[in-house]
């Protein structure tokens, strides 16, 4: 055992012990597709993939999209683990009549979109921190309610803002102005 | 109209600005990779040049924010900061060709732009321009004048790699050592600036001179009618804006050297542009009405000797000398003597160089090198500002002194030059000496003051 382990607390060796229990389930449910995907061509979804993603910079693959999007417990399974490795976690927007918004406001982070006066078809994300951080985001990773994930790298932070430009019908743009996606920074 | 495309060198090779945009105020300044909404990742530091209080380019253009385009990336150090100041000097202007083949100018530039506007050494020219020799041949095969911009700190490494190929410096149209982005200016805008400035200047002078007798009349209209001339003649003001970023740069010896040479084997426009130009220097130089010269006589206050003065102990009291003649200050007597304070101040309203020389002509020598180098001081001189040599007057005289004072002023740095156009070389003849000083646009009054043993 590691002084890692010994060093948590008893409520985060809890929670801990929940998220092994709760991967361990989701592998066994995965069991019968493994099988299958050992006598097809796909190769499996497992752990290692959801952890890939949630802890890497690399976008999912096509094999993770699609068991992500008819799994629904996949999805919690991956909700929760973001949960755990991400530093803020976006709460999803009050309703909006139109249902599309311009930013987000979270506790110690802000979101702003603005659209570029010099290339209207590109849009700027600006992450803003209410105070300095010592270990800034390195990506911003997102939820939409269909269950499709995504994930951008974030550059390095220019003071309090980290900025982003890029195009006003990206993946990134389009999620981050609807309400019902849930945003995190990691 | 002149239309300028901005190459901005790097060890990669060359990078055009393509586009050049105000953003809102409410984002970073970004530069991005051909129209795409690719930031490169010198975005950051492009925004601290471009946002007050660090940068320059919200406090010259007044915007605070811009998208800039180009063609590859650039990845690391400041070198781009000289070539992003000319696009936005050009931007601003409505001059910046988006395209190389809208250019009539193509600028190749390198070098780092501090928060005083000096232009600071880079390393890498030499690599930079091999990797350019190419593109910038090719342009100047298709007809676009190509100018090289690089700090004055290069300028040994830009000469040495022209000098090993050729058919580049056949290529370049013009290559400009900058000392500051002033410099910049001068070289770049070109043609119409040249026109704008001497005819805004010409109209100046009428304006302070309604009186002026009809000689002068008849000398700004014959002079309008050599920029008509000029105006129709390109290479006439393409010469005549060559030779001012030369001056301005304070490369006299070359611009001497390059008009005699013209006078001799250049173009017949090019010949008028080599007989017009003293005139059109002196126009836009400080006159001699901008350079006050006086000299005043120091003695010691009443009761006290000139040890304390000498010693540096006090100050002693000032009296302004008369000027007995336009070359000749008043004569002093050595009674209660104790130095001479002679004095230039800028009485024009824009700042110049200025050098001034005190040196004994008679009676007394200078007995080391160090103390003829206390004889001479240079300053840029802000309006209204001074520049002044002191001398102690030695108790061991025994014969009078005459001291020669000798002024310059021009708009470009003259310090290198001031020892020559002060007339150190007595071979000169005095003509020769003052239609050189017309060409480099500078200034020079010299006086003389006689210090006497014994009032007469």
């Amino acid at each position: 055992m590691t002084d890692a382990w010994k060093s948590l607390t008893a409520a985060e060796k809890r929670t801990a012990e929940e998220t092994f229990g709760a991967l361990s389930i989701f592998d066994d449910l995965t069991a019968d597709a493994k099988t299958e995907a050992e006598e097809g061509a796909e190769r499996p979804i497992g752990f290692s993939d959801v952890y890939a993603f949630a802890t890497g910079l690399e976008q999912p693959t096509q094999a993770l999209r699609q068991a992500l999007l008819r799994d629904r417990r996949l999805r919690s399974a991956l909700d929760r683990l973001l949960d755990k490795t991400s530093l803020y976690r976006f709460p999803k927007v009050a309703a909006a009549s139109s249902g599309a918004i311009e930013g987000r406001d979270g506790d110690n982070y802000k979101i702003r979109l603005k659209v570029s006066q010099a290339a209207p078809r590109q849009t700027y994300v600006i992450i803003e921190f209410r105070d300095l951080v010592t270990n800034p985001p390195s990506a911003i990773l997102f939820s939409k309610p269909d269950g499709e994930y995504n994930i951008h790298p974030l550059p390095e932070p220019d003071g309090k803002i980290i900025q982003i430009l890029t195009d006003s019908d990206s993946a990134l743009v389009t999620a981050l102005r609807n309400v019902d996606t849930e945003v995190y920074l990691r | 109209m002149n239309k300028v495309s901005v190459l901005i060198a790097t060890t990669d090779g060359p990078v055009q600005v393509q586009r050049l945009a105000e953003e809102d105020p409410e984002v970073r300044s970004v530069i991005c990779l051909n129209g795409t909404s690719e930031a490169l990742p010198i975005s950051a530091a492009y925004d601290a040049f471009v946002r007050k209080p660090t940068g320059v380019i919200e406090r010259l253009f007044g915007h605070p924010v811009f998208r800039m385009d180009v063609s590859a990336k650039i990845s690391d150090g400041h070198s781009w900061q000289l070539g992003i100041f000319a696009a936005h000097a050009l931007h601003a202007r409505g001059e910046l060709a988006e395209r190389l083949e809208d250019a009539t100018h193509v600028l190749w530039l390198t070098g780092e732009v501090n928060n005083d506007h000096e232009v600071k050494r880079v390393d890498h020219v030499a690599k930079k321009l091999e990797l350019s020799a190419a593109m910038l041949c090719g342009l100047a095969e298709g007809g676009g004048k190509v100018i090289l911009g690089y700090p004055k700190g290069n300028v040994d490494e830009v000469e040495h790699a022209l000098t090993e190929d050729p058919g580049l410096a056949d290529a370049i149209f013009q290559a400009a050592p900058l000392e500051s982005t002033n410099d910049l200016f001068v070289s770049l805008f070109l043609e119409d600036e040249a026109t704008v400035s001497i005819v805004a200047n010409a109209v100046e002078i009428n304006e302070k001179n309604p009186g002026s007798s009809k000689l002068r009349l008849a000398g700004i209209v014959a002079a309008l009618a050599l920029v008509l001339a000029g105006v129709l003649g390109w290479n006439m003001f393409g010469e005549i804006s060559r030779w001012r970023a030369m001056a301005a740069s304070g490369a006299y010896e070359k611009l001497l050297f390059d008009i005699e040479n013209i006078k001799n084997n250049g173009c017949l426009m090019c010949r008028a542009a080599a007989r017009v130009y003293p005139v059109v220097a002196g126009w836009r130089s400080s006159g001699q009405g901008d350079l006050e010269l006086t000299a005043s006589e120091i003695h010691a206050p009443a009761g006290r000797s000139c040890s304390p003065f000498r010693f540096d102990r006090i100050d002693g009291e000032e009296r302004l000398l008369d000027v007995a003649s336009p070359r000749r200050f008043a004569d002093s007597s050595i009674d209660g003597l104790c130095g001479v304070l002679y004095r230039i101040r800028n009485a024009g309203s824009r700042p110049f160089h200025a050098f001034l020389r005190v040196r004994p002509r008679s009676a007394i020598q200078n007995r080391a090198p160090a103390q003829r180098r206390n004889g001479a001081r240079y300053a840029l001189l802000a309006p209204g500002k001074t520049l002044a040599i002191r001398v102690k007057i030695p108790e061991w005289l025994r014969r009078d002194v005459i001291y020669g004072i000798h002024a310059i002023i021009g708009e470009g740095p003259i310090n290198d030059v001031g020892r020559w156009a002060i007339g150190d070389d007595r071979t000169k003849p005095d003509r020769l000496r003052k239609s050189q000083l017309a060409i480099l646009g500078l200034t020079a009054r010299s006086m003389v003051h006689r210090v006497r043993l014994i009032e007469k």
